[in-house]
Protein backbone atom coordinates (compact mmCIF):
# COMPACT_ATOMS: atom_id res chain seq x y z
CA UNK A 1 0.00 0.00 0.00
CA UNK A 2 2.72 2.84 -1.08
CA UNK A 3 -0.30 5.65 -2.42
CA UNK A 4 -2.44 7.04 0.07
CA UNK A 5 -3.42 5.62 3.21
CA UNK A 6 -6.99 3.78 2.87
CA UNK A 7 -9.51 5.56 5.13
CA UNK A 8 -12.56 4.02 7.62
CA UNK A 9 -14.88 5.81 9.19
CA UNK A 10 -17.00 3.68 12.24
CA UNK A 11 -20.09 4.84 13.54
CA UNK A 12 -21.23 3.66 17.19
CA UNK A 13 -24.68 4.38 17.30
CA UNK A 14 -25.59 1.35 20.03
CA UNK A 15 -24.56 1.63 23.97
CA UNK A 16 -24.41 -2.62 23.34
CA UNK A 17 -21.31 -3.97 24.64
CA UNK A 18 -20.97 -6.65 21.58
CA UNK A 19 -21.37 -3.82 19.56
CA UNK A 20 -19.00 -1.50 21.09
CA UNK A 21 -16.05 -4.48 20.92
CA UNK A 22 -16.88 -5.14 17.52
CA UNK A 23 -16.49 -1.50 16.73
CA UNK A 24 -13.27 -1.08 19.01
CA UNK A 25 -11.91 -4.07 17.69
CA UNK A 26 -12.44 -3.15 13.59
CA UNK A 27 -11.01 -0.03 14.56
CA UNK A 28 -7.61 -1.50 16.22
CA UNK A 29 -7.64 -3.81 12.95
CA UNK A 30 -7.95 -0.71 10.63
CA UNK A 31 -5.12 1.23 12.21
CA UNK A 32 -2.95 -2.36 12.22
CA UNK A 33 -3.90 -2.62 8.71
CA UNK A 34 -2.15 1.25 8.03
CA UNK A 35 -5.50 2.43 7.36
CA UNK A 36 -6.79 6.15 8.90
CA UNK A 37 -9.45 5.01 11.34
CA UNK A 38 -12.12 7.67 12.74
CA UNK A 39 -14.65 6.26 15.46
CA UNK A 40 -18.09 8.52 15.91
CA UNK A 41 -19.76 8.00 18.73
CA UNK A 42 -23.72 9.18 18.46
CA UNK A 43 -26.20 8.25 21.75
CA UNK A 44 -25.93 5.07 23.70
CA UNK A 45 -22.58 4.18 21.57
CA UNK A 46 -21.43 7.42 23.27
CA UNK A 47 -20.95 5.38 26.64
CA UNK A 48 -18.12 3.67 25.34
CA UNK A 49 -15.74 6.46 25.29
CA UNK A 50 -17.33 8.26 28.63
CA UNK A 51 -15.14 7.83 31.62
CA UNK A 52 -16.52 5.10 34.04
CA UNK A 53 -19.75 5.74 36.24
CA UNK A 54 -22.50 8.46 36.43
CA UNK A 55 -21.68 11.93 35.06
CA UNK A 56 -21.55 14.51 37.39
CA UNK A 57 -23.92 17.24 36.83
CA UNK A 58 -22.97 20.47 34.78
CA UNK A 59 -22.38 23.72 36.83
CA UNK A 60 -25.87 25.82 36.27
CA UNK A 61 -23.24 28.51 33.87
CA UNK A 62 -22.20 25.41 32.05
CA UNK A 63 -25.63 24.43 31.15
CA UNK A 64 -26.98 25.68 27.51
CA UNK A 65 -30.18 27.27 27.27
CA UNK A 66 -33.06 25.21 27.69
CA UNK A 67 -36.64 25.72 27.51
CA UNK A 68 -36.99 24.96 31.72
CA UNK A 69 -39.58 22.68 31.65
CA UNK A 70 -41.24 21.65 34.85
CA UNK A 71 -38.78 18.63 36.32
CA UNK A 72 -36.96 18.65 33.44
CA UNK A 73 -33.78 19.17 35.41
CA UNK A 74 -34.50 16.10 38.11
CA UNK A 75 -35.64 14.14 35.15
CA UNK A 76 -31.89 14.40 33.39
CA UNK A 77 -30.32 13.45 36.69
CA UNK A 78 -32.24 10.55 36.88
CA UNK A 79 -31.21 9.68 33.26
CA UNK A 80 -27.72 10.17 33.74
CA UNK A 81 -27.79 8.06 36.64
CA UNK A 82 -29.20 5.23 34.63
CA UNK A 83 -27.06 5.80 32.20
CA UNK A 84 -23.45 5.70 33.49
CA UNK A 85 -20.92 5.56 31.18
CA UNK A 86 -17.73 3.65 30.32
CA UNK A 87 -17.67 0.02 28.83
CA UNK A 88 -17.66 -1.62 32.52
CA UNK A 89 -21.37 -0.66 32.86
CA UNK A 90 -22.56 -1.73 29.21
CA UNK A 91 -24.51 -4.64 29.05
CA UNK A 92 -24.39 -7.12 26.43
CA UNK A 93 -27.00 -7.11 23.60
CA UNK A 94 -28.49 -10.73 24.96
CA UNK A 95 -28.55 -11.93 28.69
CA UNK A 96 -27.83 -9.18 29.97
CA UNK A 97 -29.79 -10.09 33.60
CA UNK A 98 -30.27 -6.98 34.72
CA UNK A 99 -26.63 -6.13 34.47
CA UNK A 100 -25.46 -9.25 35.72
CA UNK A 101 -24.59 -10.44 32.58
CA UNK A 102 -21.74 -7.77 31.87
CA UNK A 103 -20.24 -8.70 34.78
CA UNK A 104 -20.21 -12.76 33.42
CA UNK A 105 -18.88 -11.90 30.61
CA UNK A 106 -16.18 -9.65 32.02
CA UNK A 107 -15.90 -12.28 33.90
CA UNK A 108 -15.32 -14.90 31.46
CA UNK A 109 -13.23 -12.37 29.04
CA UNK A 110 -10.58 -11.74 31.71
CA UNK A 111 -10.56 -15.79 31.94
CA UNK A 112 -9.69 -15.96 28.15
CA UNK A 113 -7.32 -13.18 29.19
CA UNK A 114 -9.34 -11.36 25.95
CA UNK A 115 -8.87 -7.47 25.97
CA UNK A 116 -11.40 -5.62 27.51
CA UNK A 117 -13.66 -2.26 25.90
CA UNK A 118 -11.09 -0.31 27.46
CA UNK A 119 -8.00 -1.41 26.98
CA UNK A 120 -8.83 -1.63 22.97
CA UNK A 121 -9.83 2.06 22.85
CA UNK A 122 -7.23 3.01 24.52
CA UNK A 123 -5.08 0.39 22.33
CA UNK A 124 -7.00 2.18 18.76
CA UNK A 125 -5.90 5.90 20.06
CA UNK A 126 -2.75 5.44 20.58
CA UNK A 127 -2.44 3.49 16.82
CA UNK A 128 -3.76 6.73 16.36
CA UNK A 129 -7.31 6.11 15.59
CA UNK A 130 -9.71 9.21 15.58
CA UNK A 131 -12.72 9.60 18.08
CA UNK A 132 -15.32 12.15 17.56
CA UNK A 133 -18.18 12.45 20.06
CA UNK A 134 -21.44 13.78 18.32
CA UNK A 135 -22.57 17.29 20.02
CA UNK A 136 -26.37 16.64 19.43
CA UNK A 137 -26.54 13.33 21.11
CA UNK A 138 -24.46 14.34 24.07
CA UNK A 139 -27.03 17.32 24.62
CA UNK A 140 -29.79 15.27 24.32
CA UNK A 141 -28.29 12.70 27.07
CA UNK A 142 -26.63 15.06 29.18
CA UNK A 143 -23.63 13.99 28.82
CA UNK A 144 -20.97 16.78 29.59
CA UNK A 145 -18.31 16.62 27.61
CA UNK A 146 -15.64 16.90 30.48
CA UNK A 147 -17.03 13.48 31.44
CA UNK A 148 -15.55 12.27 28.14
CA UNK A 149 -12.56 9.98 28.35
CA UNK A 150 -9.21 12.10 26.92
CA UNK A 151 -8.79 9.82 23.56
CA UNK A 152 -12.54 12.03 22.55
CA UNK A 153 -10.63 14.74 20.55
CA UNK A 154 -13.33 16.26 18.44
CA UNK A 155 -17.12 16.86 18.84
CA UNK A 156 -18.93 17.23 15.40
CA UNK A 157 -22.26 16.80 13.79
CA UNK A 158 -23.14 14.97 10.75
CA UNK A 159 -21.96 16.62 8.22
CA UNK A 160 -18.41 16.29 9.43
CA UNK A 161 -19.24 12.59 9.71
CA UNK A 162 -20.67 12.59 5.71
CA UNK A 163 -17.51 14.76 4.60
CA UNK A 164 -15.19 12.05 6.33
CA UNK A 165 -17.65 8.78 4.72
CA UNK A 166 -17.39 10.37 1.37
CA UNK A 167 -13.77 9.90 1.24
CA UNK A 168 -13.59 6.84 3.39
CA UNK A 169 -13.50 3.75 1.35
CA UNK A 170 -14.67 1.71 4.43
CA UNK A 171 -17.89 3.34 6.30
CA UNK A 172 -19.48 1.05 8.68
CA UNK A 173 -22.54 1.92 11.13
CA UNK A 174 -22.24 -0.26 13.75
CA UNK B 1 20.63 -10.19 12.73
CA UNK B 2 18.75 -10.50 16.60
CA UNK B 3 15.13 -10.92 15.11
CA UNK B 4 12.97 -9.07 17.09
CA UNK B 5 9.82 -11.30 19.16
CA UNK B 6 6.79 -10.18 19.89
CA UNK B 7 4.98 -12.77 21.92
CA UNK B 8 1.31 -12.82 21.86
CA UNK B 9 0.46 -16.39 23.16
CA UNK B 10 -2.57 -16.19 24.86
CA UNK B 11 -3.89 -12.84 23.29
CA UNK B 12 -6.59 -12.48 21.08
CA UNK B 13 -7.93 -10.73 18.05
CA UNK B 14 -7.09 -7.65 17.16
CA UNK B 15 -4.23 -7.94 19.70
CA UNK B 16 -1.39 -9.58 17.83
CA UNK B 17 -1.94 -7.61 14.51
CA UNK B 18 -1.93 -4.68 16.59
CA UNK B 19 1.49 -5.76 18.06
CA UNK B 20 2.85 -6.60 14.98
CA UNK B 21 1.87 -3.60 13.07
CA UNK B 22 3.47 -1.59 16.26
CA UNK B 23 6.44 -3.63 15.89
CA UNK B 24 7.14 -3.96 12.28
CA UNK B 25 7.65 0.36 12.31
CA UNK B 26 10.51 -0.37 14.81
CA UNK B 27 12.76 -2.75 12.42
CA UNK B 28 14.54 -1.58 9.11
CA UNK B 29 13.15 -2.11 5.70
CA UNK B 30 14.22 -5.77 4.98
CA UNK B 31 14.85 -6.74 8.94
CA UNK B 32 12.34 -9.36 10.47
CA UNK B 33 10.22 -9.76 13.42
CA UNK B 34 9.05 -12.93 14.66
CA UNK B 35 5.23 -13.23 16.21
CA UNK B 36 4.36 -15.84 18.59
CA UNK B 37 0.50 -16.45 18.69
CA UNK B 38 -1.84 -18.83 19.44
CA UNK B 39 -5.40 -17.29 18.52
CA UNK B 40 -5.72 -19.83 15.52
CA UNK B 41 -7.19 -16.58 13.81
CA UNK B 42 -3.68 -15.37 13.72
CA UNK B 43 -3.51 -18.42 10.47
CA UNK B 44 -5.39 -16.59 8.27
CA UNK B 45 -5.32 -12.71 9.36
CA UNK B 46 -1.26 -12.71 9.09
CA UNK B 47 -1.30 -13.31 5.53
CA UNK B 48 -4.34 -10.94 5.09
CA UNK B 49 -2.11 -8.42 7.23
CA UNK B 50 1.10 -8.88 4.69
CA UNK B 51 -1.45 -8.63 1.96
CA UNK B 52 -2.98 -5.43 2.58
CA UNK B 53 0.44 -3.58 4.37
CA UNK B 54 2.72 -5.00 1.39
CA UNK B 55 5.23 -6.45 3.62
CA UNK B 56 6.26 -10.11 3.05
CA UNK B 57 5.45 -13.50 4.98
CA UNK B 58 8.73 -15.25 5.24
CA UNK B 59 6.51 -18.39 7.05
CA UNK B 60 3.73 -19.34 9.10
CA UNK B 61 4.25 -22.46 11.20
CA UNK B 62 2.31 -24.00 13.69
CA UNK B 63 4.09 -24.83 16.60
CA UNK B 64 3.36 -27.19 20.12
CA UNK B 65 2.80 -23.53 22.18
CA UNK B 66 0.37 -22.39 18.94
CA UNK B 67 2.36 -20.40 16.03
CA UNK B 68 5.82 -18.82 14.53
CA UNK B 69 4.97 -15.90 12.26
CA UNK B 70 8.23 -14.20 10.47
CA UNK B 71 7.47 -11.05 8.82
CA UNK B 72 9.98 -9.03 7.00
CA UNK B 73 9.36 -5.48 6.19
CA UNK B 74 8.63 -4.06 3.08
CA UNK B 75 8.94 -0.19 1.88
CA UNK B 76 5.47 1.92 2.26
CA UNK B 77 4.47 -0.86 5.03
Amino acid sequence: MAEAKKKMVLVLCAGELDRALACMNIAVGGASLGMEVTVFCTFFGLNAIRRAGVAPAPRPEEEPKRVGLFGARALRRAFAWLNPGGGKYMNPSRFSFGGLGRKLMAYLMRDSRMANLDELLALAAGMGVKFIACTTSLEALGIPRDSLRPEVTEFAGVASFLAEALESDVPLFI
Amino acid sequence: MAEKIVDCVGLYCPVPIAQAAQAIQEVEEGERITVLADDPGVENDFPSWCKVTGHKLVSLEETEEGYRIVIERRKGG
